[in-house]
């Protein structure tokens, strides 16, 4: 575990992390303003003592906003890492360790649905559903269930057929507690950086949805609406559409920065054995 | 006769560009209780094959064609897969030839034998008693510090010590039978011996039958009672281990005696076999499979299906040489 916090990526990629787990947690305990509430008077301001970021072209206070979209954009990553995990992930260990016809027909259909564009899914979705939080994560999990089944199905393949399997299957443990003790702790590496580079595009993606209106509901505030609200007024307050931009890129950057140091990491040990 | 293990007639088969090749032909061996046999052969032949198929883990794209494996008298072709899981590893064991990688590398020691010990349990052990049984068979497979090596992960063991750690596996259920394929041939020449030594006390303390698996007739003539040479996928020559080392009848039996390096032969180029066993494809299902590298080999040794000849303990395949004969003249001439 602990040459995983010796990798500069992963160090600095949880640091990325914690600042806007920080900004999250802060949002939860002590909320300066309602994000919600609007005063014209007082719009379009840059940085003062009483709005520490300034506020918006409708006078409500981006700290605030910003607070309560992390929750937001954190929670879909997060739902969207489960659920694709949670059916890809058993997809492709049953296709990698059993083969044959499952195996093919499995992956003719995971990759029927890797051939669709991404956010045409989405949208598709989206037209068919209407708009809500579930929708898009469902959406988005579609999306990235066959990455994680891919993922799984070569580890799987890599290893059932290895000698501690065999030598496991020959005194007498069953398939099932061959694919999860023997077989699935060896690709959980692996895995990571699937997962944390599904959550970095899952969070990518929402933001580029609800750039597009098609995703997060106004007044509810995420990343991506903020930037997009935030776009007309890049001449009058340049640092209202900064922050978010900068929110995103920092979420973003941390979980990239995390999966390239496990795989980095996983690369070293690769090569010491 | 107490027969632990006995194959009659076993025949597997892989398909190869729409042919049927027999990669293991016709073969018939048996274990008793309390005995160690050897299979002798180079590499390609079929041993490790076998060794698989006795506990149903040969290669999925192969085809058991004909012939019955008996464990304990039982037809264990006919089991099921819940019936496997339950009897691999509880009424008989098998160790690989690769110590290096047939332990997973991410579970400790302690708990690969634990689990392997709960899988067999009619009922829940404590943990105490668990330990205590764990501790006892790393020491009864002379491991210095079972302590130790309880804790410790595959990576940190050498060769030898995982190469014990595995017997201890195989047989912490006391099984009757033990396949060991190839178990010291990965291991330098001191710890081998040990690893035999070992191997030998268990079936002394255990009764344990043990079919051994070598290519090494060397090892083999010292630790076995009986020893069956295998060839293409053929049983050609089978007796009692000290009899059919003295006297080879078989011809390929006899070339792999002479290539056994020995301090009389120092100084002398080392005798081999010429060729290499021919591989699944170019086996033609017909005839002697050892025609094309015997020095004696004739016409009728490439077509005519071979016959066992079978006197006492002693069993014989070959066209050209009749047991018998051969018999009476080793002993007119041991008499002389």
């Amino acid at each position: 575990m602990i040459r995983y916090f010796k990798n500069k990526n992963i160090v600095v990629g949880l640091i990325f992390l914690s600042l806007i787990l920080i900004l999250m947690i802060a949002g939860l305990v002590a909320l300066p303003y309602d994000p919600n509430a609007i005063d014209i008077a007082h719009k379009l301001k840059g940085a003062s003592r009483a709005h520490l970021l300034g506020t918006d072209h409708l006078g409500r206070d981006i700290l605030s906003r910003l607070m309560v979209g992390s929750r937001i954009s954190l929670s879909i990553g997060f739902w969207v890492v489960l659920l694709g995990s949670l059916i890809g992930i058993p997809l492709g260990a049953v296709a990698g360790y059993f083969g044959g016809k499952i195996d093919e027909l499995m992956m003719k259909i995971i990759d029927t649905l890797m051939s669709f564009p991404g956010i045409l899914i989405a949208l598709m979705l989206i037209a068919v559903f209407d708009v809500s939080l579930k929708i898009i994560i469902v959406a988005l999990a579609l999306i990235s269930l066959p990455k994680f089944a891919r993922i799984s199905r070569s580890g799987f393949v890599k290893y059932r057929e290895s000698a501690f399997v065999l030598s496991t299957k020959a005194r007498g443990a069953g398939n099932i507690r061959i694919m999860i003790h023997h077989i699935l702790p060896h690709i959980v590496p692996s895995l990571m950086v699937t997962a944390s580079l599904t959550f970095a595009t899952a969070v990518i993606s929402e933001a580029g949805l609800s750039y597009l209106g098609l995703g997060i509901q106004p007044p509810t505030p995420s990343f991506g609406k903020m930037v997009s609200d935030a776009q007309p007024y890049i001449f009058q307050n340049p640092t209202y559409v900064l922050i978010p931009t900068l929110a995103i890129t920092v979420l973003v950057l941390g979980f990239n920065l995390i999966g390239d140091g496990i795989q980095e990491v996983q690369e070293r040990e690769g090569q010491n054995e | 006769m107490n027969k632990v293990l006995e194959i009659d007639n076993f025949t597997l088969s892989f398909k190869i560009k729409d042919k049927e090749v027999k990669a293991v032909n016709d073969i018939s061996l048996y274990v008793e209780k309390g005995e160690v046999v050897g299979l002798v052969g180079e590499s390609g032949c079929g041993k490790s094959l076998t060794a698989l198929s006795i506990v149903n883990l040969q290669p999925s794209n192969s085809k058991i064609v004909d012939g019955q494996i008996e464990i304990n008298g039982e037809d264990v072709l006919s089991y099921s897969r819940e019936m496997w899981n339950d009897k691999r590893g509880k009424d008989f064991s098998i160790i690989f030839q690769e110590p290096m990688s047939a332990l997973d590398p991410l579970v400790k020691i302690g708990n690969q034998i634990k689990e392997s010990i709960v899988a067999h349990a009619d009922e829940s052990i404590n943990s105490v008693d668990l330990k205590s049984r764990i501790m006892d068979m790393l020491r009864a497979v002379e491991l210095r510090n079972p302590e130790l090596v309880y804790d410790s992960y595959p990576h940190q063991l050498s060769g030898g010590m995982r190469q014990r750690v595995l017997i201890a596996l195989s047989l912490i259920n006391n099984p009757c039978l033990l396949v060991a394929d190839e178990p010291t041939t990965a291991l330098d020449v001191t710890v081998q011996s040990q690893i035999l030594k070992i191997l030998k006390q268990m079936n002394e303390e255990l009764s344990l039958s043990v079919l051994f698996i070598s290519h090494d007739l060397g090892v083999v003539k010292n630790f076995c009672e009986r020893i069956y040479v295998m060839y293409a996928g053929l049983i050609v020559e089978s007796g009692i281990s000290s009899d059919l080392i003295e006297n080879p009848i078989h011809p390929y039996t006899k070339g792999l005696i002479d290539s056994i390096p020995s301090i009389k032969k120092r100084g002398k180029t080392l005798s081999t076999i010429k060729g290499n066993v021919p591989t699944l494809e170019r086996r033609s299902g017909m005839g002697c499979p050892f025609a094309s590298r015997c020095y004696l080999a004739k016409p009728v040794c490439y077509v005519k299906k071979l016959e066992e000849q079978r006197v006492g303990s002693r069993s014989l395949f070959c066209h050209l040489i009749n047991l018998e004969e051969e018999l009476e003249r080793i002993k007119s001439d041991a008499k002389n």
